[in-house]
C-alpha cells in the first residue's frame, strides 16, 4: 500500500503548492510511512524532493512548504520493492528528468520491462518497479508521439495492480493517471483538479469526486477531466459524485476503527502474502534450518507468539528450536555459536529487543533469517536472509493482520521444509492457498458470537485462555489481544498446567476460554473443561464447526476449519474480534491502547 | 452519484400496538421525537432533504411519501416514483437506531471501492438464513441468506435500476440478483446499532439517545428548591415543583409537571403533557404523552403508554433474577436483561397500591 496525490492549477495557487502537497501526504500517511516525496512543475521545470522518513520529517528537511508551482504529484510509501531510502522513494523520474511518476501497487512484469529499457540505454536510479513507467513513457515520447499517447502505450505494457499519476514538465498543466485494482479518486475543483488514493484527502479541497474504475486511464488539467477505457473516451460529467460532508467528518475508509478494518482486511493481506511466497527462497531457508546445530526463534509480543506456533510445527520434523523472548536473549548468549540458525520475527523490523538479540547472535556467528513486514527495516538489513510478510501497513496498535500473515509465512516455511525432506506437500499447499477464503468464512461465521460474548465479558476483571499443543500459542495471542485493547487481565496457560496453581482463582462465573485448534489435544483439553466447569467457571471455546465439543461448553464459537496447518490462523480471528468488540463495548478506543506503542524501539 | 435518502417508517405496529395503537411502531415518541426521526434527522443534516415512507404523513421538515401496500418492497417502490434525477437511494429502516457516521461510512465505502452500491452489515449471533450476509472476494456481497453472523444492518445505498425491479421479487431476492451482476460492497459496522423490534428494545434505546448536555427552555417553571443535576433536558412549559430532584441523564418534555419530592433519575423520559405526582421515583423508563403517575409510585425499567393513568402507590418490580452476589441476566427474545419492569398499554388504568411483578405485560 502507498498513498498518491496529484493536483493541477491554472496558475500558482495562493497557498504554496508544496504546502498543499504536504498536507495531502499527512492525510495519506496511514497508507504508508517509510518514505515521502513530491514532484512539482513550475515554469517548465521539474522539481523533485524525496527521502526516506515520515512525511513531517521529509517535508521539514526539504522545506516542502516553500516550493511553488502549478502542478504537482506526491507520494507516501510502504515499500514492496527496494528498501526505503532516497533513491527508492517516489516520485521516480526518467533519464531526462522531465517526467515524474508516483505509483501505488505492484508491477508484476517490471523485471522484463526494465531489461528491455536497459538494453535501449535507459539509466535506472532505483530498485523499484515504479521507475519503469517513467522510462517507458520517455521511450515512447522519443519515438515521436505526444505524452498522452506515450502514457497510454506504457500503461498497456504493464501488468499488475496499480494507481499511477504522472507529470511531464513539457506539458506543465496536465497530470496523467491510470488505475487497475488500486484505489484512485478524482476531485473536481473550480480552477483545479485532483487525483488521490482516497476520498478524505480530496475533501480538503472539493466535495465533487469521481471514482476511477479498474482499467481506466486519462488525464486531468485545471479545467478538464478526461477518462478513457480500452481506447474509448468515457462520459465524465455523469459520474461526478457530490460528497455531502467535509474532510473532518470523513471516516477510516468506511470502518469505525483501524483495528476492525485490519481484522477485516486479513483475507486480502493473506492473499497477497500467499501470492508473494517465494518458494525457492523458502526451500533454501528450510534447508539451513534442517542442517543447523541449534535453531532459535526470537521475537516479542505477537511476533513471539507467531514464532511459538512455528515451533510447534518444527517439533514434528524433529527440529527442536529454542524459543527466546527477545528481551531475554542475554540468558541464552552462551548457547550462540557458528552453525546455529535463528528465526527473528518482527512486524516492523525495528523492535529494539529483537534487533539487539539479532546483533549479538550474528557477532557469535549465528545465521539469522528475518521475518518482517517492512522492507529495508533494520532487522531486514542486518539479517542473512529475509522473508517478507506482505500485510501492508498496520495502524491499529494491536497486531492482527500482521500476526496471521506471519503465521501463514512461517507455515509455508514448514511446508518447504517438509518438501525438502521428500514429503508430499500438495495438500498442505492447497490448504495455505485456501487461507484467504477460509479467513473470510471465519469472519462471517464468528463475528456475531464474538460481539455477543464481548457483552458477557465486559464486566469481568480477568480471564484464562487455555490450550494444549499447537493451540497454546493461539491462546497466548488471544489473551494478549484482550489485555491490550480491552484492559481485561487475561492470562494464557497450557490447559494441563492450569490445575497446578491458576485454578485456585476460579470461582463462580470466572471466564475460562479454551482454544480447540489442535486436533491432537482436543480430548485432553475437554477434561480440563470439565475440571473448570466443576468449579463454576464460565467455559468458552473456539471449536471446530460441526464437532460435538460445543455442547460441553457454556459458550462456543464455531470456526470453519480445513486442516491442522491453518487452524491456528482461523482460531485467532474470533479472538481478535472478541478483544475488539469488548474494547468497543467498554467504550475504549481499540486503535490507541493506553501505555502502548506500535513499535517498541526502546529497551 | 446523486443520493436520495429514504426512511422506511411504515409497517404494522405488531407488539407496539399497545403503545402506538394503529400507527407504525416507528411512531413511538421518545425524548420528544418519534423513533423514525432519529434516523431521518441526521440524514436531513447530511443531504438536506429526506423522504419518509409511511401511511401517516405529518407536518415536519421531511418529504412524506404515502405508503401504498404491504411490505418493504411496496414502500421502496412508492418512494422510487417520487424521485427526480437521483441515481441512488440511501435506504434506512426507520426502526433501526444507528450512529450517523454509519451513513457516511456507507457512501464513502461505496465510492472508494468503486462499487455500484453497498449495504451496512452488523455482527449478530445465530442468524442462519434470514438477513445473514455472505460475502465474496473483496468484501462484496455474495448473497443474503445462507450462513453468516454478519447480518444486513437496515441501511443500504442502492442504484436506482436495482430499485426499479423491486416489485418483481422480495427485497433480499432483488439484492441477491443484483449481487450477481453488480458490485455491492458490504460495510461492517461495529458502532452503535440498535434494532427496535419489540417494545422492550426501547429501554436500551433510552441509553443511546440520552441527553449529553443540559438544556433548560426559557419558559419553564422550576421551583427554587428543585435540584437539577447532570445532563438533563427540560422543555418549554415544564413545571418542576419544590424539592423535586432530577438527576440526569433525563428528559422532561413540554408542559409536563413533576411533583414535589419526586426523584427523576437516570434514563427517565417524561413526554409532553405527562404528570408525575409528588414523592414518586422514576428511573430508566419512558412515561408517554399525557400519562399520569400517581403520588408515591415507583417506576423503573418500564414503559407507560400515552394517556395511561397510574393511581397512587403503584410499584413496578424490575429485578428479574436475583443471583447470589450480583444480578443475573435473563434472555428475552435474543437480548439479555438484568432488569425489566412493566409495559403499561396506552390508556390503561392501574389501581392504587398495585405492585406489578417483573416483566409484566411485554409478551
Amino acid at each position: 500500500m502507498c498513498g498518491i496525490f496529484g493536483i493541477v492549477f491554472a496558475e500558482r495557487p495562493r497557498r504554496n503548492l508544496g504546502e498543499i502537497l504536504r498536507r495531502a501526504l499527512e492525510r495519506l500517511e496511514y497508507r504508508g510511512y517509510d518514505s515521502a516525496g513530491i514532484a512539482v512543475v513550475d515554469r517548465g521545470l521539474l522539481i523533485v524532493r524525496k527521502d526516506a522518513g515520515k512525511v513531517a520529517e521529509v517535508a521539514a528537511r526539504y522545506n516542502f512548504d516553500s516550493i511553488q508551482g502549478t502542478a504537482g504529484v506526491a507520494h507516501t510509501r510502504w515499500a514492496t520493492h527496494g528498501k526505503p531510502d532516497q533513491s527508492n522513494a517516489h516520485p521516480h523520474i526518467d533519464c531526462g528528468g522531465i517526467i515524474a511518476v508516483v505509483h501505488n501497487g505492484i508491477i508484476e512484469n517490471y523485471a522484463e520491462l526494465k531489461e528491455e529499457l536497459l538494453a535501449k540505454g535507459h539509466v535506472f536510479r532505483s530498485e523499484t518497479d515504479t521507475e519503469v513507467i517513467a522510462h517507458l513513457v520517455e521511450e515512447y515520447k522519443r519515438q515521436g508521439v505526444d505524452t498522452f499517447t506515450a502514457f497510454k502505450k506504457a500503461i498497456s505494457k504493464i501488468r499488475g495492480a496499480y494507481a499511477v499519476a504522472l507529470i511531464d514538465a513539457e506539458n506543465p498543466k496536465v497530470i496523467y493517471f491510470a488505475r487497475n485494482l488500486s484505489p484512485l479518486i478524482i476531485g473536481v475543483g473550480d480552477g483545479f483538479n485532483i487525483i488521490a488514493s482516497d476520498i478524505p484527502t480530496v475533501l480538503d479541497y472539493t466535495r465533487r469526486v469521481i471514482a476511477v474504475r479498474d482499467g481506466e486511464y486519462g488525464y486531468i488539467t485545471p479545467t478538464q477531466v478526461y477518462i478513457e477505457a480500452d481506447g474509448v473516451s468515457q462520459d465524465v460529467s455523469s459520474r461526478i459524485e457530490e460528497i455531502p460532508w467535509s474532510a473532518e467528518m470523513a471516516t477510516k475508509g468506511g470502518y469505525p476503527h483501524f483495528m476492525l478494518k485490519e481484522i477485516y482486511e486479513q483475507p486480502e493481506s493473506l492473499a497477497t502474502t500467499v501470492a508473494g511466497l517465494e518458494w525457492p527462497l523458502l526451500e533454501t531457508a528450510a534447508n539451513t534450518l534442517l542442517s543447523a546445530r541449534n535453531v532459535y526463534i526470537v521475537g516479542a509480543g505477537s511476533s513471539l507468539h507467531a514464532g511459538l506456533a512455528f515451533l510447534q510445527l518444527l517439533l514434528r520434523i524433529k527440529v527442536t528450536p529454542v524459543p527466546i523472548v527477545a528481551s531475554e536473549y542475554a540468558t541464552y548468549e552462551q548457547l550462540f555459536d557458528k552453525g546455529d540458525v535463528a528465526v527473528a520475527i518482527s512486524q516492523s523490523g525495528e523492535t529494539i529487543d529483537t534487533i539487539k538479540a539479532v546483533r549479538t547472535m550474528r557477532e557469535k556467528g549465528v545465521r539469522v533469517l528475518a521475518v518482517t513486514n517492512v522492507v529495508g527495516s533494520t532487522i531486514s538489513r542486518e539479517s542473512d536472509a529475509v522473508i517478507y510478510t506482505r500485510a501492508g501497513p498496520e495502524i491499529g496498535v494491536a497486531a492482527t493482520k500482521t500476526f496471521t500473515t506471519q503465521v501463514a509465512t512461517l507455515s509455508a516455511l514448514y511446508v518447504a521444509a517438509l518438501k525438502t525432506l521428500g514429503y508430499d506437500t500438495a495438500p498442505m499447499e492447497r490448504e495455505i492457498k485456501a487461507l484467504p477464503d477460509l479467513v473470510r468464512k471465519t469472519l462471517e461465521n464468528t463475528a456475531g458470537a464474538a460481539k455477543d460474548l464481548a457483552k458477557r465479558l465486559k464486566n469481568k476483571p480477568s480471564a484464562y485462555y487455555l490450550g494444549r499443543g499447537a493451540a497454546l500459542p493461539v491462546a497466548m495471542e488471544g489473551a494478549l489481544k484482550l489485555k491490550e485493547v480491552a484492559y481485561i487481565h487475561a492470562e494464557a496457560y497450557p490447559a494441563g498446567e492450569s490445575k497446578h496453581g491458576p485454578i485456585a482463582l476460579v470461582e463462580e462465573g470466572f471466564p475460562v476460554l479454551f482454544v480447540f485448534s489442535d486436533p491432537n489435544t482436543r480430548e485432553k483439553t475437554l477434561s480440563n473443561v470439565a475440571e473448570m466447569k466443576a468449579r463454576g467457571a464460565y467455559t468458552i471455546g473456539t471449536v471446530p464447526m460441526k464437532s460435538d465439543i460445543a455442547k460441553r461448553l457454556d459458550y462456543a464459537i464455531e470456526v470453519p476449519e480445513l486442516g491442522e496447518l491453518t487452524a491456528p490462523i482461523l482460531h485467532i480471528v474470533p479472538l481478535q474480534l472478541l478483544a475488539y468488540f469488548t474494547a468497543v463495548e467498554k467504550g475504549y478506543d481499540p486503535d490507541k491502547p493506553r501505555n502502548l506503542a506500535k513499535t517498541v524501539t526502546v529497551e | 452519484m446523486k443520493i436520495a435518502p429514504v426512511v422506511l417508517a411504515g409497517g404494522k405496529p405488531g407488539l407496539f400496538e399497545k403503545l402506538t395503537g394503529p400507527l407504525p411502531k416507528t411512531y413511538i415518541e421518545v425524548g420528544g421525537k418519534r423513533l423514525y426521526q432519529y434516523v431521518a434527522d441526521p440524514l436531513l443534516a447530511i443531504f438536506g432533504r429526506v423522504y419518509i415512507v409511511s401511511p401517516h404523513p405529518e407536518r415536519g421538515p421531511y418529504i412524506y411519501v404515502e405508503e401504498r401496500g404491504q411490505g418493504i418492497e411496496q414502500a421502496i417502490a412508492a418512494a422510487e416514483t417520487h424521485l427526480g434525477a437521483e441515481t441512488h437511494i440511501l435506504l434506512a429502516y426507520g426502526d433501526v437506531y444507528v450512529d450517523p457516521s454509519a451513513f457516511r461510512a456507507l457512501v464513502e465505502g461505496t465510492i472508494s471501492t468503486g462499487a455500484d452500491g453497498a449495504i451496512l452489515i452488523v455482527p449478530k449471533k445465530a442468524t442462519k438464513g434470514y438477513g445473514a450476509v455472505e460475502t465474496k472476494a473483496g468484501g462484496l456481497l455474495a448473497r443474503i441468506g445462507g450462513e453468516s453472523q454478519w447480518i444486513f444492518g437496515g441501511v443500504a445505498l442502492l442504484p436506482r435500476d436495482i430499485i426499479k425491479t423491486i416489485l418483481q421479487a422480495t427485497f433480499y431476492e432483488t439484492l441477491n440478483e443484483a449481487a450477481k451482476t453488480k458490485k455491492i460492497a458490504t460495510i461492517p459496522w461495529s458502532g452503535v446499532w440498535h434494532d427496535v423490534n419489540y417494545p422492550e428494545d426501547i429501554l436500551q434505546l433510552l441509553e443511546y439517545i440520552a441527553p449529553k448536555h443540559t438544556y433548560i427552555a426559557s419558559n419553564t417553571k422550576i421551583s427554587p428548591t428543585a435540584i437539577i443535576e447532570g445532563p438533563v433536558i427540560v422543555e418549554e412549559g415544564a413545571e418542576i415543583d419544590h424539592y423535586a430532584v432530577v438527576k440526569g441523564p433525563a428528559y422532561i418534555g413540554k408542559k409536563t409537571f413533576v411533583g414535589s419530592h419526586t426523584l427523576i433519575r437516570n434514563y427517565a423520559y417524561i413526554e409532553e403533557d405527562a404528570v408525575v405526582g409528588s414523592a414518586a421515583e422514576i428511573s430508566h423508563s419512558l412515561i408517554g404523552r399525557k400519562a399520569t403517575i400517581g403520588r408515591a409510585s415507583f417506576i423503573s425499567y418500564s414503559i407507560v403508554g400515552e394517556e395511561a393513568v397510574l393511581e397512587p402507590n403503584v410499584v413496578t418490580m424490575a429485578v428479574l433474577r436475583e443471583g447470589r452476589e450480583r444480578l443475573e441476566p435473563v434472555e428475552v427474545r435474543g437480548r439479555t436483561y438484568y432488569k425489566l419492569g412493566a409495559l403499561i398499554p396506552r390508556g390503561a388504568r392501574i389501581p392504587a397500591g398495585t405492585t406489578l411483578k417483573p416483566a409484566t405485560g411485554w409478551q
